[in-house]
Formats: structure tokens, C-alpha cells, sequence
């Protein structure tokens, strides 16, 4: 029986799920417990049929996605524990596929169960487990990809090349707005679609190029900064393309009201005056103004106008501009929000405010969470960016220091580091190293004992994230 | 057939479709056709195959060999893909109707038009196909090539230097760590509350972007801005109002009604938000509203409840303009009561729709009036209770009757006499309403009067009821005269009558009536014996 798309990606996503299930239950519970006795079984009973008609299944780890018989699988919102929960695991054991040729036997996949978690324990989890399961010749696994070197510098020229490039339109599209030329909405929708697609393979490669803040022409890298973090928002939260471009367009466009405010009082090194204040606080409904003088009032004019107003506006709707009469904050607004105030706040170098270190500004959200922005959109968010987002100076229990480099959404204590000076304090080459590699004995080889604030003593980050 | 074959196949089929595809409507017999056959073309080219075209700007190529050209702008299938950058694209086996539907959908659109802002390679994009896959030339969205060197050569300018590296590490051993995030596990309430607002995110943003334009008509402060503005609400009105939301047309209507809501605004805007509640209260607003609900209906009762009481009577001519095009009578009924609530403000105005050609109109007006309850109306209606249409004079009578005293008991005697039995019953009833005494005075006298004899049983009935209200000695005593009254000619109908006055008598509970009721109890006029049976059985 032939099945669409839609049905087997609906199906694809139980299936990752029901093993998730199985192999949480085998954690907590005995193998021959009931609990897991009955996830095997309905396991069992969602691939089965699908082995029998497509002959295998396979599921493959890539990156943070999953893939069933070579069909990329979105996660589902409903299912993000889970999702989160076996994409940890399949990384703990450095598994990157199962395939199943055969349907299969509840005995085949206590063997397998047992296997994995038996092999966490191991300092050579993968090895140990394939070795374990020898005997199902109908289960296979494969050992997880690790990027090399060379691709790694291919990706980071890629996502070098977008995110200049959507900074470069930014740069074009505040320009036109000023000389009240049109601006090219369709271009807008390509640049944000590249930056999905990057946010896609390499989410953390992107959001590092956020964290990088040494620019002069700093208002254009802010807009494309909220318009990636919001995108990778809108991707943690499973949302349709459709609507990831549109929160991407609405977010490079939300500051386009200060195209109106003085260049004097936008790059004022100084301090704000009251009345420069009063100035710089109309860009909100300036760039609303805008937006809707440009296209009109169509659908995504609206949008765009909306978010471009409310960005300001706190979750309690104080905030500015102050309003008459209450009005609802838009999902896209909420959203928005947060990455504007992560990013400006980690960034301010105008106005002489005092930028935040990345990991002081999560805190200092958090602390306003419910008040100022939208809790469980901002849980979504620091989930997100970790306990440790790139660009925080790190020092490690060897005596290394270094800087985030990248971000580890599942295990969000142990991202990736570049080391900056090694146990004698002496400056490096600058390698990366993964805090979530174990040693033989099934220890993590580095741990982060201390955190500090990079700004603060003036690294250059661009110096090591570009 | 090759694959070069099934290639040229392919795109020619294409070509065909997506020509039909732009001329006829979706559920037109040939588009449909077009698409089953395309979708069959493209399975049995695709049975175990994928084809790959390259495409150049006036070519497509399949295996370096060129299966299409044309230079012509317009038509030019190479020239319609490349423009966009696609350059290279594959469909493989597998793909579903969905796929090519979708597929045909997008490739048959007019991106010319400046109301589509998407092209080609967006909606591809967004679809994500499983089965369809292209390539793309990004180029020209980075045409600022030297802007990357650039930006990186000018930030890294600022260096750290190994003796800074070395002073941060020596510090960094002795001072205090930075407090660190601790991440707040996402629990399955959080998910839950995300899916909701996600299922339930109106992608129709009017409400907000209403409220938005009012309080930036609040923060602005430039004239061209002011008026900007307040045609971005005129035209959010219309939008809401052909799309039956009145929920918009209620707040905006409650921010412009009268100078006490306008006075919040700065001077200068008061004059266009005077000009929004105009325009809601104009014929053209009032014309789109009748649309609707004409078209929709559904609108809730208590926001046409809030937008009545919002409007003002300018509006007054153009409902009643609009009730001539009521579909049906669900949608008319709306209309009214809109005029029942504006109508109390200027009943003149309303009054002048009595002047109608067309009776539906009067009578619905007369009903609206009616509704309403102003004894100033008694003057207009009596003017036109003679109307050529026996609907409205009916409907007149009924209004006068509930309205009306003493002064316009003339008017319903004279329709007591009317020609047609309904108006000359809804007369009497609404002199009964009236409940005076010269009332009561006037409908005995047409019971009592020679021409009542000749009545149908059926008026008889109806006119005798309206007596019931009185209950009084002298209506039994009238009743009684009338129920033993005697006659040589037209016994028959003298007979009826005689019949409606006992039962009446009997519902009245007259203290004689059971010995009238003796009287009759053999009567051989089976109507006569038979009320009489019927109260000395006591029912």
C-alpha cells in the first residue's frame, strides 16, 4: 500500500519517537519490566509494517535531524522531549544510524536495548555496542559522523558568505528606505531563506556569528542578528518555513524606524539626553509608519508594522511606545523581542551603555522573564543559546582557557571551545575542542570550572569566531 | 522511449500545462484535465528514473543535450526558471500528485504582478518537496562581494595581543566566575501552551494592526503622517467590514464617536476621525455591511447590538436604502433592528422612508417605527394609512394601535370597514389594544352593526376576542343581547354570531350563561348546539 509524504513523515516521526520512549523506559526500568515490555511492543507494531512493504528501515542522525529512510524529519513540537532526548543518547554513543532489515522480534530489540544502555558505561560506547549486537544480523548500526577539518572551514565559508550577505542587503535595504526608494521584498524573503537553510545544517555555526559585535556599521548586523536568532527560535519551536521567513523578514525590519531618528542621536557615543531619548523611543511606531507607506497595508505589511511597534513593548505592555488602551503582543512580537534584547544588550556600544557578556544577559533576562518578555518563549530561547552561548570566555578544569565557539543544545553544559591560551597561559593557534569528548575511562576530558565576561577584558572575538 | 525522449516528453508536457494552467479557472473541466494529465505524463517518465534538467537562460538541457529553446521573453520556459536563478532541477521517482499539483501551481502563477511577493525559487522553497529538488544561483543576492572581506578585515583590525591573553588568563585564575545559567528544563506544559498559540494564531492581524494605527495616530505628529494614517484605517474598516469583523468596525467606531473620544488626539486629527465616523455612517459603508450580511450573516447579536448604539443617524437613510436588497428575511430582520436603535435618535428621518415606492419598504419602516414607539410617529403614519398596499395598511393599523390614543380611533374605525378581512380584524385589534372606552365604544358598535352579520365565522372569531379583554357588565350585557338576539332573514349568520357571543359569554364566566346555553342545547344548528353542549359540559 502506497502512503504520501505527509502520512509517512507523520509515521517517521512515532517511530523516533516510540524508540525514544523505549529507550527512556530502558533506563529507568528493567528489561523485563512491563513498562518497557509494552514500549517494545508498540514499537514493534509502528515499524514492522513499514520494514515488511519498504524492505529496511534506517534511522540516521545528521547534524540535529533525523532522517528515516533518507527523509529528513522536522521534530515536532509535541514531541521535543523526546526528540531531545535520543538525539543525547544517540550522541553519548557516538551513533549516528540504526538500520532494521527485517521485521522484527520483541527478543531482537532486548538485545538492542540492552546493548545501548549498557554502552554508556563504556569509555568506547559505539564499539562496545556494535560488538554486543553481532549476533541480530537484522540490526546495523553506524558509528555517528564527525565533521572533518576541511568541511568544517567549507561550512563556516558558507555561513560566513550568508550572514555578510544578508548584512550587506540590511545595509541596502535602510539605505533605500532613506532615500524613500522601494525596497525588494522578494530579494528580502532569498536572504532570509539562505539563513534558514544555514540555521538548518549549522544552527550553531550561525548563532556564533551573532556573537560577534566588533562592527562599525553595527545597526545593520543587529537586524540580521535578531532576524537569525529569531529564525533558530522559530526552528526550536518547530514552525513551518512559511512562517520562519516571515518572523526572518519581520525581524530584519523591525528597526527600520530608526532610519528616521538623527544620525547624531543613533551614534551618539555619549549618553542620551531626555529629549534624545524621547526621540530614539518613536522609532518603534516610525518604523510601523515605514512599513506600511512601503507595500501598503497587505498581509505581511502588517506583520512586519506590528513587530516593528511592539518590539519595544515589554510582556506586561509597559515598556514603549506607552500605550492608550491595551493590545495583544503578537507570537511574532513576543519572539522578536527576546532576540532583540539578547542581542542589544550583548552588543550596546552606543548611547554609552555598558554591553553585557552573553551569559550575564541570559541572567539578567531571566530575572525579567514573565515581565519584561515572554517566560516560556524565553525557556525556548536560553534552551537554546546554553548555559554557556558562544562568545563566553571559558576557563576549563585543565588550566586551558578559551572561548564558546559553538553551542551543544542537548548537552548545554559541554559545547565546543576554542582555546585562546593553553594550561601555562601561553597563546595557541586557537584549536577547538569538544567538551562533550570522553577519555577512555568514560570521563569528560575537559570540564568549564570558571566563566567570564570577554568583553570586559577586551578579547576580540572576531578575532577567533570569524 | 530514452531518457532523452522522456526528458523532451516531460517538458513539453509542461509547457502544455502550465499554458492551460494560467487560462482556465482551477475547477475549470480543462484545467483539471490538464493536471491529470500531466501528473500521468510525469509517473510514467518517473517509474524508475529521475530527470535532471539543466536549465540555461534560454535552454534546457538534459544530459548536456539541449531538449528546449526559446528566446522569447514572455513564453520562454528556460528564460521563466533561470531568471529567478534556478538553474538546475530534478524529479525523481516516488513523487506524489500532491507534489506535482503543488509543483504546477506554483510554476502557472503570474509573477509579474506586483501583489506577489514571492517568486519561483521562495515558493519552491516553502514547499520543500521531497521528490523535486533544484539548484540555485545565489549570486545576486551577495552582488557586494568586496562587503565580506570588508566587514571581516575591519573587525579583526581590533586584535587582542597575546599580552592582553596573558594578562585576562592570570586574572582570570584568581577572580570570581561569572554566574552561569542554569537552563530551566522545558516541560510539557510549555509545549503544550507554544502548540496552542501556535493552532490558534489568527493569521488575519486586524485586530492588532487597528489598534497599532490608533495609538500611532496618538504618538504622531506630522500632518501627511496624520492623514496617512487615518486612510490605513479607513481601508483596515473596509477590509474588516467585507470580511464581516465587526468587532473592528465597533472599536473604531467607539475611538471616533464624538468629540469626547476625539478630544484625546491631537487637534489637527480630530477633523479625519470625525471623517472615519462619517464614513462609517456613509452609503458606501452601509452598502458593504448590507453585502455582508447578505453574503455571510453569522455577525453575533451583541456586537450589532454595540455597532447600533455606535452609529449615528446620518446613517439612518442608507439602512433603510439597503433593505431593498435584502436576500431574505433572517438578514432583513438585522437591518431593522439596526434602525430600531438609530432610529431613536431622528425618527423624522426614519419616518421619511415611509415615502417609498416600493410597499416592502413602507411596511418595514412602518415595523421600524413601530418598534421604536414614539408617539411622534403617529403623524407619519397616519398619513399613509390609506396605502395602496393592504401589507401596509395592516402594519399601520398595528402601530397606531400601539402607539396611538383617542385621536386615532377614526383612522382604525375607517380601516374596520377596510376591504380586506386581515386589516379590518387588525383594526379591531388594535383599537382592543388601545383599551379606552370610546374603544370598547367603537368595537361594540361594529359588532353590533348590521354589516357584522355577514362576516366570516373566522373574523367573527377574531373581533369577538379582542372583546375579552374588557370583561366588564356591560360588554356581558352586550354579549348577552347579541347571543339571544332573534332575527327572521340570514339566520344562519345570525347563528354564527350567536355562537361566538356564547362562547365568549362562557370564557367570561357570565353568570347567565348556562341558561342561555339550555336554551340552545337542542338547537338544529349544529354550530348553535354544539358551543352550547360545549358549556354545559363545563370545557
Amino acid at each position: 500500500m502506497e502512503i504520501s509524504d505527509r502520512e509517512f513523515t507523520a509515521q517517521a516521526k512515532e517511530m523516533i519517537n516510540q524508540l525514544s520512549i523505549v529507550l527512556r523506559n530502558g533506563h529507568f526500568h528493567n528489561i523485563e519490566n512491563d513498562a518497557v515490555l509494552e514500549a517494545i511492543i508498540k514499537l514493534l507494531d509502528i515499524i514492522n509494517p513499514y520494514i515488511k512493504t519498504e524492505g529496511f528501515l534506517r534511522i540516521d542522525l545528521r547534524g540535529d535531524f533525523f532522517y528515516v529512510n533518507e527523509m529528513r524529519i522536522r521534530y515536532p513540537l509535541e514531541y521535543l522531549l523526546n526528540f531531545d532526548f535520543i538525539t543525547n543518547e544517540f550522541r553519548k554513543r557516538d551513533l549516528g544510524s540504526v538500520s532494521f532489515l527485517l521485521p522484527l522480534e520483541i527478543k531482537d530489540m532486548k538485545i538492542f536495548l540492552d546493548a545501548f544502555i549498557k554502552a554508556v558505561q563504556s569509555g568506547m560506547p559505539f564499539d562496545e555496542m556494535e560488538e554486543w549486537i553481532s549476533d541480530i544480523t537484522h540490526i546495523k548500526i553506524d558509528k555517528l559522523k564527525k565533521i572533518t577539518q576541511d568541511e568544517e572551514l567549507d561550512k563556516r565559508q558558507i555561513v560566513k558568505k550568508t550572514y555578510f550577505g544578508a548584512v550587506s542587503f540590511a545595509k541596502g535595504i535602510m539605505k533605500s528606505i532613506s532615500a524613500g526608494e522601494k525596497i525588494n521584498i522578494k530579494k528580502a524573503k532569498r536572504i532570509v531563506e539562505s539563513m534558514v537553510d544555514a540555521l538548518l545544517s549549522e544552527e550553531q555555526l550561525l548563532i556564533g556569528m551573532t556573537s560577534i559585535k566588533d562592527y562599525d556599521d553595527y545597526t545593520y548586523h543587529h537586524s540580521v542578528n535578531v532576524s537569525i536568532l529569531s529564525i533558530a527560535i522559530g526552528q526550536r519551536l518547530g514552525l513551518k518555513r512559511k512562517h520562519i521567513t516571515a518572523i526572518g523578514i519581520a525581524a530584519l525590519f523591525h528597526d527600520i524606524g530608526k532610519t528616521e531618528i538623527p544620525k547624531e542621536i543613533l551614534n551618539k557615543p555619549s549618553e542620551l539626553n531626555a529629549g534624545e531619548w524621547e526621540i530614539m523611543r518613536e522609532h518603534p511606531f516610525r518604523g510601523a509608519i515605514s512599513i506600511l507607506r512601503l507595500k501598503g497595508i497587505d498581509k505581511a505589511a502588517i506583520m512586519n508594522a506590528i513587530v516593528s511597534f511592539q518590539h519595544h513593548i515589554n510582556y506586561d505592555l509597559s515598556g514603549y511606545p506607552i500605550l492608550q488602551q491595551p493590545m495583544d503582543l503578537t507570537f511574532y512580537s513576543r519572539i522578536i523581542s527576546i532576540a532583540d534584547r539578547y542581542d542589544a544588550m550583548t552588543a550596546s556600544r552606543v548611547y554609552k551603555t555598558m554591553p553585557m557578556s552573553p551569559a550575564k544577559t541570559l541572567g539578567f533576562m531571566m530575572e525579567k522573564s514573565g515581565i519584561d518578555l515572554d517566560p516560556v518563549l524565553l525557556k525556548f530561547f536560553v534552551n537554546m543559546v546554553g548555559s554557556y552561548p558562544v562568545g563566553t570566555l571559558v576557563l576549563l578544569d585543565t588550566g586551558e582557557m578559551g572561548l564558546v565557539y559553538e553551542g551543544n543544545h542537548i548537552m548545554s553544559d559541554r559545547p565546543r571551545v576554542m582555546i585562546i591560551a593553553d594550561s601555562q597561559g601561553d597563546t595557541g593557534n586557537g584549536f577547538v575542542v569538544d567538551l562533550a569528548d570522553r577519555d577512555s575511562s568514560g570521563g569528560f576530558v575537559r570540564s568549564v570550572v570558571k566563566t567570564l565576561d570577554a568583553q570586559e577584558y577586551g578579547l576580540s572575538l572576531a578575532e577567533y569566531l570569524l | 522511449m530514452t531518457n532523452i525522449e522522456k526528458a523532451k516528453d516531460l517538458i513539453n508536457a509542461l509547457i502544455k500545462a502550465r499554458k492551460n494552467l494560467r487560462m482556465y479557472p482551477v475547477h475549470h473541466p480543462i484545467y483539471e484535465k490538464t493536471v491529470d494529465d500531466f501528473i500521468s505524463k510525469m509517473f510514467s517518465c518517473l517509474e524508475v528514473d529521475t530527470i535532471k534538467i539543466r536549465i540555461n537562460q534560454y535552454d534546457i538541457y538534459f544530459d548536456d543535450e539541449v531538449i528546449y529553446h526559446s528566446k522569447d521573453k514572455d513564453e520562454s520556459l528556460a528564460l521563466f526558471f533561470f531568471k529567478d536563478g534556478l538553474r538546475e532541477m530534478s524529479f525523481s521517482h516516488g513523487i506524489t500528485r500532491n507534489e506535482i499539483n503543488e509543483f504546477l501551481r506554483i510554476i502557472s502563477l503570474d509573477y509579474e504582478k506586483d501583489v506577489l511577493d514571492d517568486d519561483i525559487v521562495t515558493l519552491l522553497w516553502e514547499e520543500d518537496f521531497q521528490h523535486i529538488k533544484y539548484v540555485v544561483d545565489d549570486a545576486f543576492l551577495f552582488e557586494d562581494e568586496g562587503y565580506v572581506q570588508n566587514a571581516v578585515e575591519q573587525a579583526k583590525s581590533v586584535s587582542s595581543r597575546s599580552a592582553e591573553i596573558m594578562k585576562v588568563y592570570e586574572s582570570a585564575i584568581s577572580i570570581k566566575s561569572s554566574p552561569k545559567v542554569d537552563i530551566i528544563p522545558i516541560t510539557d506544559d510549555d509545549i503544550q501552551r507554544i502548540a496552542k498559540e501556535i493552532e490558534n494564531d489568527p493569521p488575519d492581524k486586524s485586530h492588532t494592526l487597528i489598534r497599532m494605527l490608533f495609538e500611532i495616530l496618538y504618538l504622531a505628529h506630522k500632518k501627511d503622517e496624520y492623514e496617512v494614517i487615518s486612510r490605513w484605517i479607513e481601508q483596515t474598516l473596509e477590509y474588516a467590514m467585507t470580511n464581516g469583523n465587526m468587532e473592528i468596525v465597533n472599536y473604531v467606531l467607539t475611538n471616533t464617536n464624538g468629540n469626547s473620544k476625539r478630544c484625546v488626539y491631537h487637534e489637527q486629527v480630530h477633523g479625519l476621525l470625525k471623517n472615519i465616523e462619517n464614513y462609517i455612517n456613509s452609503a458606501a459603508f452601509i452598502k458593504l455591511f448590507g453585502d455582508v450580511i447578505n453574503n455571510r450573516g453569522g455577525i453575533p447579536g451583541e456586537l450589532l447590538q454595540k455597532f447600533s448604539s455606535l452609529l449615528n443617524s446620518n446613517s439612518i437613510p442608507h439602512f433603510i436604502s439597503i433593505l431593498d436588497t435584502m436576500n431574505d428575511i433572517s438578514s432583513r430582520r438585522i437591518v431593522l433592528s439596526i434602525l430600531t436603535e438609530v432610529g431613536r435618535n431622528d425618527v423624522a428621518l426614519v419616518a421619511k422612508g415611509l415615502n417609498s415606492r416600493k410597499w416592502y419598504v413602507v411596511r418595514n419602516v412602518v415595523y421600524v417605527l413601530r418598534q421604536i414607539g414614539d408617539k411622534s410617529s403617529v403623524q407619519h403614519l397616519i398619513k399613509i394609512a390609506g396605502h395602496h398596499d393592504k401589507r401596509v395598511r395592516k402594519e399601520v393599523v398595528h402601530a397606531l394601535g400601539e402607539m396611538g390614543s383617542d385621536e386615532v380611533l377614526h383612522i382604525l374605525k375607517e380601516h374596520m370597514s377596510d376591504e380586506v378581512s386581515s386589516v379590518r380584524i387588525a383594526a379591531c385589534k388594535a383599537a382592543g389594544q388601545m383599551g379606552t372606552e370610546l374603544s370598547k365604544k367603537v368595537i361594540l358598535e361594529q359588532i353590533g352593526s348590521k354589516q357584522f352579520r355577514d362576516k366570516s365565522f373566522a373574523e367573527k372569531k377574531e373581533i369577538f376576542q379582542v372583546l375579552y379583554r374588557w370583561k366588564e357588565k356591560d360588554v356581558i350585557d352586550f354579549l348577552v343581547k347579541i347571543a339571544t338576539k332573534r332575527v327572521f332573514f340570514k339566520r344562519v349568520k345570525n347563528n354564527e354570531t350567536r355562537a361566538v357571543a356564547m362562547q365568549y359569554l362562557g370564557l367570561l364566566r357570565a353568570d347567565n350563561v348556562r341558561q342561555i346555553a339550555e336554551r340552545y342545547k337542542n338547537s338544529s344548528n349544529t354550530l348553535l348546539r354544539t358551543q352550547a353542549l360545549e358549556i354545559l359540559r363545563g370545557n
